[in-house]
């Protein structure tokens, strides 16, 4: 695991990642037949101080004032308290914020394969600022994928967010297209067609991306390569193709502190609330209250 | 509120038009992820870049970043927002943006901004757009927040690396006293949201407290009681030696309470770490261990007591100044399907405490299990174990919504138990007063009902027998609340559990407490151990109190 590490600011590799968890050692499956012996065996010490040293004790301050040390104009302060504001206001605006919600899909419990990524994170990717320069790499080498596959999967959310995230899918494949014009790009959505239709202009100007009305349903890594398989179901019959990376489009939804302020107001919002008139406000039941659209 | 893209453009068109503008960000700098865009489908390029700039410097904006929102009160346009923003640590006035503290910060963390793709350090200006220094700090580390005890495990897992396993040990047993046992059967919570997960694999947390733990048995070491000065002379009572009960009498003992008796019906003490979890996943000897050292930090354990049999609830009352009720979920649950009073049929939790204590069980044939919970695995292991020539287990939905840990399903497949999925039970076939199978039905995995579960329908037809010559329920347990009667006024839920404040465990009677599976309904031993232990804090702050 190399890749952002070599472009980021101030990296150190991590030598060791990625590596494998200790293996708790067992007894044999033929010995455990008549009898109650313990399965499990446990580690050896050298296995769990090994193990142990895996963690990367949370890479969060530890306080050991290193940089209050360095800092010259004495800013870097430990003790500064929290600090309690009281706003007096007329007027409330609330944005939609953005939590993404891992789709589930079968073959990636748990988001395990290294070459399959969110949308949030290929945003980062072709963000300026972000960790790559604007162009979008596999995590598990650092090249440049040159098959791209954006996919989004069933739901449970509704048919505006889903459409929304589309948006947000389409938006982020001509980006990378036009960054990356010999990358190849699908994108696979049940919904496209009723997408397309919903379109006034359509997707004919978009070139170099093909749009697939499809549903997927397994992803698995192959090979030493791993890249990524993914089976799909195209007009009634099964395809698969294999792709250097996969983009899962996230399910959008309002973190807790829009949704708890909205509830405090007693306004009732969902993330769709924030979607359609955009870059306006929508003025909400109660008097001050608004609505920033998402842009 | 939000200063991503929609903030940022909404806070400058309301301070365009003359108005004083608070832009409130839950993060430590605001900007958002999304690069903001119109749709670009159509034509051109229309990315949309936040005018962080012009935010920070125009004078009717007041940015506010690290803000939680405490309450929002009023209405009609009149409305108060009450904020706390957490420190960044950094005076911001004085900062002159040198970037000096990132080059010799030692921690390399998990950069949340960027969505995990790259490291950052714990003192960080988090979007390089913004310049906003701020010391990433927090309370509790993600393990330690996850894990129901809240086992300093930052700590513990560093005292290993360095090879101290003692200090290490030590730190586990500032909390829970059953280091070898847990460290056997936890489903470790905290390991899924381990951070290294996210780049790899996650640290093997539940392991290593074992290790640690096995380490001090192995080389002979009888390990320290240490007790306070100060001392109680209250009597308490603890009804039920399962890790709530033990867990609670460790911990007021180590606030000084001379006086803690523990009840425990059966022969032993363990609750369902002794007789539920099965020999193979947790040796007697270890389980001994654990609860010696609770014993000898002056708890008496009174074992083969059953409190409502042997004892009466009123009279432990009269006895003890506080009571807790920790007596666990041992009742199975029935299958609501006929001939299920059959005999050959038996209760999974039953099967497994009677080969615990050595008392007789079938042991002979083909045998179904119902269920598709860690119980079921367990009765599926043991089977196999003690001599069926075969162990179906039959579950309704697909190994994918198995309630029981992955681990423990791979293992009783290598060990050679069936399984059938999709499948649910109708009746218990009945033959000269036996059982002999159980008629099932083929199902399909419908809509999802409202615990978000797909819910099984029925596929017409498809009807079939299992054999067997022993049949298992193992579909859930609810605790034997017949200790107490009706008079005495206690609450109870589905799981005729006993109901309590849920951050006190106090049930609705003075002086009663409740706390493990007999308070939560069946769950996982940690969480048990979380009980007790908070049991005794609020025993202790009630005795006190009185006093």
């Amino acid at each position: 695991m190399h890749t952002y590490e070599k472009k980021g600011r101030y990296i150190i590799d991590f030598e060791d990642i990625p590596s494998k968890r200790a293996e708790m050692p067992e007894i044999a499956v033929e010995d455990r037949k008549g009898n109650f012996k313990e399965v499990e065996t446990g580690f050896a010490e050298d296995v769990a101080v090994a193990e142990a040293k895996r963690c990367l004790s949370c890479r969060r301050c530890l306080g050991c004032a290193l940089c209050w040390a360095e800092c010259k104009p004495e800013a870097v302060n430990f003790d500064l308290p929290d600090k309690d504001v009281d706003l007096y206001v007329d007027k409330i605006i609330l944005t939609s914020g953005m939590e993404c919600k891992m789709a589930r899909i079968s073959g990636n419990i748990d988001n395990k394969h290294m070459n399959v990524v969110t949308d949030l994170q290929v945003e980062r990717m072709l963000a300026d600022t972000g960790p790559s320069n604007g162009l979008i790499l596999r995590p598990q080498d650092g090249e440049i994928p040159r098959r791209i596959a954006f996919v989004q999967t069933l739901g449970t959310v509704g048919d505006k967010i889903r459409a929304a995230t589309l948006i947000f899918g389409i938006n982020e494949a001509i980006i990378a297209r036009r960054r990356m014009d010999d990358v190849e790009i699908s994108l696979i959505s049940p919904n496209m067609e009723a997408f397309k239709t919903s379109l006034e202009t359509g997707l004919d100007k978009v070139s170099g991306i093909s749009f697939i009305s499809g549903t997927v349903s397994a992803v698995a890594e192959v090979g030493d390569s791993r890249d990524i398989e993914v089976t799909y179901e195209v007009d009634g019959s099964e395809k698969l193709e294999t792709f250097g990376l996969v983009v899962l489009l996230t399910q959008p939804q309002l973190p807790p502190y829009i949704a708890d302020a909205a509830k405090q107001l007693g306004v009732e919002v969902d993330y769709s609330s924030f979607l359609g008139n955009q870059g306006g406000m929508v003025e909400r039941d109660r008097a001050g209250i608004m609505l920033a659209q998402d842009l | 509120m939000g200063g991503g893209a929609a903030g940022i453009h909404a806070a400058l068109s309301e301070a365009a038009a003359g108005n004083k503008v608070y832009l409130v960000e839950h993060f430590p700098s605001i900007g958002g992820e999304r690069i903001a865009r119109d749709r670009i489908i159509g034509d051109g390029d229309a990315i949309y870049v936040p005018d962080v700039a012009e935010v920070k410097s125009h004078k009717k904006i007041e940015v506010l970043t690290s803000a939680d929102v405490g309450a929002l009160i009023g209405e009609n346009g009149k409305y108060t927002v009450k904020l706390r923003c957490r420190t960044p640590r950094v005076d911001r006035e004085k900062c002159d943006d040198c970037g000096e503290c990132i080059k010799v910060c030692p921690i390399h963390m998990y950069d949340d901004y960027n969505e995990g793709l790259e490291w950052r350090t714990a003192i960080d200006f988090f979007n390089s757009e913004s310049g906003n220094y701020n010391i990433f700090k927090e309370d509790l580390p993600v393990c330690q927040q996850t894990c129901p005890i809240n086992l300093d495990i930052r700590t513990y897992v560093g005292q290993i690396a360095d090879g101290k396993f003692a200090e290490s040990l030590a730190t586990i047993r500032q909390k829970l006293p059953f280091p070898l046992s847990i460290g056997r059967v936890c489903p470790h919570p905290c390991e899924a949201e381990c951070n290294r997960g996210h780049k790899d694999e996650p640290i093997s947390i539940c392991f290593l407290k074992r290790f640690v733990a096995d380490y001090e048995v192995n080389s002979g070491v009888t390990p320290n009681v240490q007790l306070t000065k100060v001392k109680y002379p209250e009597k308490i009572a603890i009804i039920g030696g399962g890790p709530s009960g033990l867990t609670c009498a460790y911990h007021l003992s180590l606030f000084g309470y001379e006086n803690v008796t523990v009840f425990e019906a059966l022969p032993e003490p363990g609750g369902m770490l002794r007789v539920g979890i099965p020999e193979y996943r947790l040796p007697k000897e270890i389980l001994a261990n654990d609860i010696e050292f609770v014993t000898r930090h002056g708890v008496e354990i009174r074992a083969g007591i059953r409190v409502g049999k042997d004892i009466s609830f009123d009279d432990i009352r009269e006895e003890y100044d506080a009571v807790l009720v920790a007596i666990g979920a041992h009742k199975g649950v029935g299958m609501r399907v006929k001939n299920e009073d059959a005999e050959g049929v038996f209760e999974g939790v039953k099967f497994l405490r009677d080969v615990a204590l050595d008392n007789e069980v079938p042991n002979k044939g083909t045998a179904v299990v119902v269920g598709g919970g860690n119980v079921a695995m367990d009765v599926a292991r043991t089977g196999i174990r003690i001599g069926f020539n075969e162990m179906n287990v039959l579950y309704r939905r697909t190994r994918n919504e198995m309630p029981a840990s992955p681990w423990e399903v791979d293992a009783a497949e290598r060990e050679g138990v069936n399984f059938h999925f999709l499948v649910a039970p109708q009746e218990v076939i009945v033959r000269n007063g036996r059982a002999v199978g159980m008629k099932c039905l083929r199902v399909r995995l419908g809509d999802p009902d409202a615990s978000g579960r797909r819910k099984p329908v029925p596929v017409e037809g498809s009807g079939f027998v299992m054999k067997g010559d022993t049949i298992f329920a193992a579909i859930g347990q609810v605790t034997d609340n017949t200790l107490v009667e009706e008079k005495h006024g206690f609450q109870f839920g589905r799981k005729l559990n006993f109901q309590v404040n849920p951050n006190t465990f106090e049930t609705d009677v003075e002086g009663v407490f409740a706390s493990g599976d007999a308070a939560t309904g069946a769950d996982i031993a940690i969480r048990a151990c979380a009980g007790g232990k908070r049991a005794a804090e609020s025993i202790h702050q009630y005795l006190r109190e009185k006093e």
